[in-house]
């Protein structure tokens, strides 16, 4: 009996603990389902101190590659700098706990904690990203180094790496841009193929300005460049390999070439050929040089440009009556009107998302820059202009850029970017009057 | 059965007594604290007397101090100053002579650029653990290995096929809402399917009792064998009993014990207490609480963003304040790609609202908010 009597207390004991413990459950709280809507569209605040300099050598490129990081990510229109005057805390070494408290305190969502350092002539990156509210870090910490004069190239992989951790999505600002410079009074223009850096930085000429140059394009592999010249006296086409700067052109083509783009794979180029008044779209296979005809007809079909996966062409055509989109197989055959708005469309580019298809739009005498659709539905302007023209996409179809002409009796080109939102455009700056811009996929 | 009424009996003593127990053993509650002040009495004259001090007036001009010389200068006239000038923009460069040949000297810079990009983790061991990939660098002659933790690898941009959408999670929400329009077809006459109301058919046409097994009428448990002899130990035999009787002991407790854990689980997941309703002033409080600060601005510049429709829960505690910690995603319930940057910038909101304007008395429990963010509802500016 006085077994029964202690198996019985134990067991009063246990279940009093589980009525004790099961009680706050019970008190279930009710629940309410809310569908938010609205919400605001406005750049994430993000603060970036100056990163830590650990030791002296690299103490004087610490605040530069810092600033390229901001300015990257502030280019993007997705984000806010925190001005360093408002932060409360201070970061002195890469590895001491991040004082939450006092970022949240002034609004910042992410923050990024860098540190450099220069030994035996490479230079380390290091940074890591942190979810301020979250208080936890984005992804783990990751490292750059290189030669010091890669200094800018460093700066912008760690600004995709931090771009792509706050957006989900590629970053493009180690990228480059291919356009033609211009320079001279508007009867006396010049023209020249020039690169540079995403940002503006590192210009460098890859043309003399003796022939007129046209529509610049890279190849997937961002290592050749396809663009016109008239140096023969007559368009035709080339493709210039940028580390050496040799030319093939392609001379066997009949008639006059013009904008030439390279497939996905690289393999061969799509371009317009006019001849004897009647201009079709082409493509030449660059291995064997092997010339296949798309499109015939007396109407005007050009501005080809294939789709990510090589699989269908976009193209303008005036076959309808007036200057429209369609899109017809890669090995050519019936083609598909997808551009029904008033006016006129022209320049197509297909997206790298393979989700839309940038344009120029003419219509009541204003140039526009447009995406649609790849059926054509969906149509959203995002410029207004006097002219307004040839987007190109960036690495990560996110940005368009395109050229915008001022008006009046000197009026000139200008590169201008802006997000497929049709928020944050603004002009990129470059040293001389720039149009014809060709955006490279991400360097390797 | 006998066990079963000890333990009954018991747990009801032991409540009787705790209740009898517990007021007792409460301390008395104390008076409060009556706190003391001295204070002193002075008269009427005293505290007049330092009121009534002459002011210290400075031994100075008041009434040429309050007239300021004002000196005319019409040379620094402040309309003058800020005139603008009106000049002519041209932004056309007219140069005078013929641009001079390209330096072509910065071309070289980009043929083999001394790019020799090594990556590797931070000095951090459990953050940043070692790894490393190599990436080559290909036609730019650099060499780039880098160390990027599978984390921090960015999602390549899709390459989709050119009609077809991205296939969706398997437990992506799509938006409710819909485009389509109808029209109306004029033609179309509205007919009215002619019923007649009556009662349901009965299923049985008299009552039948439920069905009962075939049971025995009696059912007594079977008589003990008797033992064939008497057993020669009969102490171990008592204590082999005693033992026995323990396990059975325990066992039932066991049954119990299984019984009431099992009735607080199902109390835990019983249906949520029916909730006071929101007025509509109420609901949109709590939604704009929140809704100003989402954020949407790189959600909505991505493919399909329609679709990245999230669904989160957060509790709340009675006085408004978000419980730290408990916002969870729901929809999807493990949110990857763009799904994980919506459901960042939506459980940012949360955060960022800190209170949510609960009205005042109605949960005093506080309250469970499903909250459901569809980046297509009311989307601004992409149009």
């Amino acid at each position: 009996m006085a077994v029964l009597h202690r198996i019985t207390g134990t067991a009063l004991g246990l279940m009093l603990a589980i009525i004790a413990f099961a009680a706050p459950v019970n008190a279930q709280q009710p629940t309410l389902k809310i569908d938010v809507t609205g919400g605001v569209v406005e750049p994430v605040p993000f603060a970036i101190p100056v990163f830590i300099a650990e030791n002296p050598a690299s103490a004087a490129i610490a605040n530069n590659i810092t600033r390229v990081i901001a300015e990257d990510l502030l280019s993007t229109g997705l984000f806010r700098e925190i001005p360093k005057a408002a932060h409360i805390s201070g970061v002195s070494n890469f590895n001491a706990p991040v004082q939450f408290a006092d970022w949240r305190a002034i609004n910042s969502q992410a923050l990024i904690v860098g540190a450099v350092s220069s030994t035996n002539g490479r230079l380390t990156v290091k940074f890591r990203l942190w979810d301020v509210f979250a208080q936890a870090p984005m992804g783990d910490g990751v490292q750059f180094s290189g030669s010091p004069e890669n200094w800018r190239r460093i700066s912008h992989k760690v600004a995709d790496a931090v771009y792509a951790r706050l957006t989900g999505e590629t970053g493009y600002f180690d990228s480059k841009i291919v356009f033609v410079s211009e320079t001279g009074p508007k009867n006396d223009r010049r023209k020249r193929l020039a690169i540079m850096d995403h940002d503006g930085a590192g210009l460098a000429y890859l043309t003399s300005d003796e022939h007129l140059v046209l529509a610049p394009r890279f190849s997937p592999n961002n290592r050749d460049i396809l663009y016109t010249s008239y140096e023969s006296g007559v368009p035709r086409v080339y493709m210039m390999n940028v580390d050496t700067l040799q030319l093939r052109v392609f001379e066997n083509l009949p008639g006059m070439g013009f904008a030439p783009r390279f497939s996905p794979d690289g393999g061969k180029i799509v371009l317009s050929i006019s001849e004897r008044g009647n201009t079709d779209i082409y493509t030449v296979d660059l291995s064997s040089g092997q010339r296949t005809r798309l499109t015939s007809g007396p109407s005007i079909d050009t501005a080809p440009s294939f789709s990510p996966d090589g699989q269908q062409i976009v193209f303008e055509s005036d076959r309808g009556g007036s200057q429209q989109l369609y899109v017809m197989s890669a090995n050519g055959g019936d083609a598909k009107r997808i551009s029904f708005g008033n006016g006129r469309y022209a320049t197509p580019v297909w997206s790298p998302r393979g989700d839309l298809i940038a344009f120029t739009k003419i219509v009541g005498g204003r140039f526009h820059i447009g995406v649609m659709r790849v059926d054509g539905t969906q149509e959203r302007l995002l410029t207004a202009s006097f002219i307004d023209e040839a987007p190109t996409w960036s690495p990560n179809g996110r940005v368009l850029l395109f050229f915008r002409v001022s008006s009046g009796a000197n009026g000139a080109p200008q590169i201008y970017s802006v997000d497929i939102t049709g928020r944050n455009m603004h002009m990129v700056p470059t040293p001389s009057f720039a149009s014809d811009p060709a955006w490279s996929g991400l360097l390797k | 059965m006998r066990t079963g009424v000890i333990i009954s009996a018991l747990l009801h003593g032991v409540f009787l007594l705790l209740i009898i127990v517990e007021p007792m053993r409460s301390p008395p509650s104390r008076p409060d604290d009556v706190i003391i002040n001295e204070v002193t009495l002075i008269s009427a004259a005293d505290f007049d007397t330092p009121q009534s001090d002459s002011p210290f007036i400075p031994d100075a001009n008041i009434a040429a101090m309050m007239q300021p010389v004002v000196e005319a200068d019409d040379a620094t006239r402040p309309e003058d100053a800020q005139a603008p000038e009106a000049t002519e923009m041209d932004i056309t460069e007219a140069p005078t002579a013929r641009d001079t040949d390209p330096d072509l000297s910065a071309v070289e810079r980009l043929k083999q650029p001394d790019v020799a990009v090594v990556s590797a983790q931070p000095a951090a061991p459990n953050i940043m653990p070692q790894v490393s990939p190599a990436i080559s660098m290909g036609q730019t002659g650099s060499s780039l290995s880098g160390s990027f933790m599978p984390s921090s690898q960015p999602r390549s941009a899709p390459r989709i096929a050119s009609f077809s959408a991205p296939a969706l999670p398997d437990n992506a929400r799509m938006s409710d809402r819909t485009t389509e329009t109808t029209t109306p077809d004029e033609t179309a006459t509205e007919t009215a399917e002619e019923t007649t109301a009556e009662a349901p058919p009965e299923s049985a046409t008299e009552i039948i009792p439920e069905a009962q097994p075939d049971v025995p009428p009696t059912a007594a448990p079977p008589r003990a064998a008797t033992p064939l002899r008497r057993p020669s130990n009969v102490e171990r035999v008592a204590e082999a009993v005693n033992q026995a009787m323990r396990e059975a002991e325990e066992a039932a407790i066991r049954e119990l014990l299984d019984a009431a854990t099992a009735e607080a689980a199902t109390q835990a997941v019983e249906e949520p207490t029916p909730v006071a309703p929101l007025s509509g002033g109420q609901r949109q409080g709590i939604i704009q609480a929140v809704s100003r600060n989402w954020n949407k601005s790189i959600v909505i510049g991505k493919e399909n963003f329609e679709q990245l429709v999230i669904v989160l829960e957060v509790s709340v505690a009675p006085n408004g304040m978000i419980v730290p910690g408990s916002v969870k995603p729901l929809e999807p319930a493990n949110p990857q790609g763009d799904f994980q940057v919506a459901y960042d910038a939506a459980r940012r909101s949360v955060i960022r609202a800190e209170v949510i304007p609960l009205p005042a008395g109605q949960y005093p429990e506080g309250v469970r908010l499903e909250l459901t963010f569809d980046p297509a509802l009311d989307e601004a500016g992409f149009n």
